[in-house]
């Protein structure tokens, strides 16, 4: 047990310095590993080899560089605009429309694209101008820009499901279908947030023209593409068609496609893609095989069971632990985000959830939800930096004041999803029983 | 899926200390192409898989086998670059508060680390190649040895322990040439 609290202090340290997240998961584990095992350094030695190999070999894991090239081609086909234009033909007419316009073209964007970050800065360049056309407050429309950013997280196929898939062995088709529900309702609150923030501040948010039903149906063919791809891709999955990793191939060739036949793509727009993806794989995939390294470590150490025997003999509830455990995302979230977050703590907790008899698929949606809501708080808060970053004349301020809201929404889409787990795991029984 | 993600999370690049180093360009120019051929072909096979099975009724032979083989270079071939481009997962939470000479000591310690510990992968990874080429291990469909594959991604992960020096030696120069400059600056006085 000391070697572990020794080994999650060096950690720590080894964080805040900014040392690669890589080196400390894998230093930590290593070591750690080495000095608690009975044949020492030898039997580290042999650990982190199998794990490294193991990891970079194994084939299912090609769905994560796959999902990374679907986004990477998705992000030059520019359908940010047709989808952002087409929510505000359906939602614009409205109060606070083009906001909850802004968070269904997020949605739709991010169920083609797979990232926060980008899903939010390409936003924030076409949303932002057309809510402030409509003079809404800068407050109201960068803080929908970040939330609905955030919410790209989640929506699957999603790359954090996916890391989280592999770094507990969970089923990532399973995950995916389990995020549907909890997105549904994470947009729903989203819509609730705006309504009410427009309630009280009714020209935060005024209603633009109403768009005539046959603009509309046309604003939706128009973004049939984006519609097709998902449908291809979520529905290969949900019916069983194809694996995700199959569903990774369908999607980074149907990308290609789309950005091929909408004249965004060049031989050099092509080839940066590729590489760009490729980094990013090589930069996930190293960071997975120091947690797993970790993990080892965490597995022989001991260190869950004490944590658990701590936890049983302050004889709280399970769902009590649970809520204990996301406090203290909570409170890490405002010092570590985003993807850091997620290979920082699953080692450490989900041995523990797990004891606890819960189910870790749920756990991996409510992971993400935390997670989310780690890149939308002061003082780091990942999303408001982009917007500030891509909106240097809106004060930062206004750019927080305008996200508080939607973190009071993001605490009761995480209540919801705590109090009733079948909104997570009702469609996985159904279709992947 | 987290393209820019991930790189807003992590990156502080230091472009000038980047290019400070020539093997940049020469790693980039020999390791990019390799990783964005795999990474092609990699999706290329499994859209051509499900096409095969599917549409044609004839699975593709030992597609799984070359899958993971595609993997494995992507990800190390692609290693060197994330160390020369600085776009490596960490918090910089705190570090962004450090300035002068105590940013320039943290930059020095992260990328000596960096380099010591792909260094030390690099090796337990050649360990490990060494373990299956004695063993003899190939795969079960096509047969094709393990090791071969092992030390190749032993010897990129060295490169990326290299490229970690190369950043750490220009960023050295730099520093030295800086501070010459200043130490010949006439005071404002």
């Amino acid at each position: 047990m000391i070697t572990a609290l020794t080994g999650f202090v060096v950690m720590l340290l080894g964080f805040f310095m900014g040392v690669p997240l890589a080196i400390v998961l894998f230093a930590v584990g290593f070591f750690g590993f080495a000095i608690i095992h009975p044949a020492g350094l030898e039997a580290a030695m042999a650990m982190a080899g199998q794990q490294v190999l193991g990891l970079t070999l194994d084939f299912q894991f090609s769905v994560l560089p796959l999902f990374i090239l679907t986004g990477s081609f998705v992000n030059h086909a520019a359908l940010s605009d047709d989808l952002y234009e087409t929510a505000h033909r359906w939602l614009g007419h409205h109060r606070g429309g083009l906001a909850m316009a802004t968070i269904a073209a997020c949605a739709g964007f991010a169920s083609i694209c797979h990232s926060s970050i980008a899903t939010a800065a390409t936003m924030a360049r076409v949303a932002v101008p057309s809510m402030r056309r409509y003079r809404y407050a800068d407050s109201l429309s960068t803080g929908t820009v970040a939330a609905g950013g955030a919410l790209g997280m989640l929506v699957p196929p999603s790359g954090a499901l996916i890391v989280y898939g592999l770094l507990t062995e969970q089923d990532i088709a399973k995950l995916f279908i389990a995020a549907i529900g909890p997105v549904l309702a994470s947009i729903a609150v989203y819509f609730a947030v705006i309504r009410t923030v427009t309630f009280f501040k009714p020209a935060a948010g005024p209603p633009a023209e109403r768009a005539a039903w046959d603009t509309r149906w046309r604003g939706l063919y128009k973004v049939w593409g984006v519609v097709a791809l998902f449908l291809l891709v979520m529905g290969g999955i949900t019916f069983g068609i194809f694996t995700a990793t199959e569903a990774g191939g369908i999607g980074a060739a149907g990308a290609l496609i789309l950005a091929i036949l909408r004249r965004k793509m060049s031989w050099a727009i092509f080839y940066e893609a590729l590489v760009d993806a490729s980094i990013t794989t090589a930069m996930v995939f190293s960071v997975i095989v120091g947690a797993l390294v970790l993990n080892q470590f965490v597995n022989i150490s001991g260190m869950s069971e004490a944590v658990l025997a701590f936890i049983r003999a302050l004889h709280a509830t399970p769902m009590e632990i649970i809520l204990v455990i996301i406090a203290f995302y909570v409170l890490l979230g405002m010092f570590i985000e985003g993807f850091a977050l997620i290979f920082l703590t699953v080692p450490i907790f989900v041995p523990i959830v797990s004891a606890l008899g819960f189910d870790l698929i749920w756990w991996g949606i409510v992971l993400v939800i935390v997670v989310e809501m780690s890149v939308l708080h002061p003082p780091l808060g990942l999303n408001i930096f982009v917007l500030k970053s891509l909106l240097p004349e809106v004060p930062l301020k206004q750019i927080y004041w305008g996200v508080i809201p939607f973190w009071a929404g993001d605490f009761a889409r995480l209540a919801v999803v705590l109090a009733f787990p079948p909104l997570v795991l009702y469609l996985p029984r159904l279709f992947l029983s | 899926m987290q393209v820019v993600e991930i790189r807003g999370v992590t990156t502080d690049s230091d472009t000038d200390c980047a290019a400070a180093t020539p093997r940049r360009s020469v790693l980039e120019r020999l390791l990019a192409p390799i990783a964005a051929l795999c990474l092609f072909s990699m999706m290329a096979l499994t859209f051509a898989t499900v096409i095969a099975r599917y549409f044609l009724n004839r699975p593709i032979a030992g597609d799984s086998e070359i899958q993971s083989f595609l993997l494995g270079l992507i990800i190390f071939s692609a290693l060197p670059l994330v160390t020369l481009r600085q776009r490596h997962i960490a918090v910089r939470a705190f570090a962004v508060l450090l300035k002068g000479r105590a940013l320039a000591l943290q930059h020095l310690f992260v990328l000596a680390l960096t380099g010591i510990g792909f260094a030390f992968i690099a090796y337990i990874v050649f360990l490990q190649g060494r373990t299956l080429g004695e063993e003899g291990i190939t795969t079960n469909y096509l047969d094709i040895p393990e090791a071969p594959f092992a030390y190749a991604f032993s010897a990129l992960t060295a490169m990326a322990a290299l490229a970690a020096c190369g950043l750490l030696i220009g960023f050295l120069r730099k520093s030295t040439a800086d501070a010459g400059t200043d130490a010949r600056e006439p005071s404002p006085e």
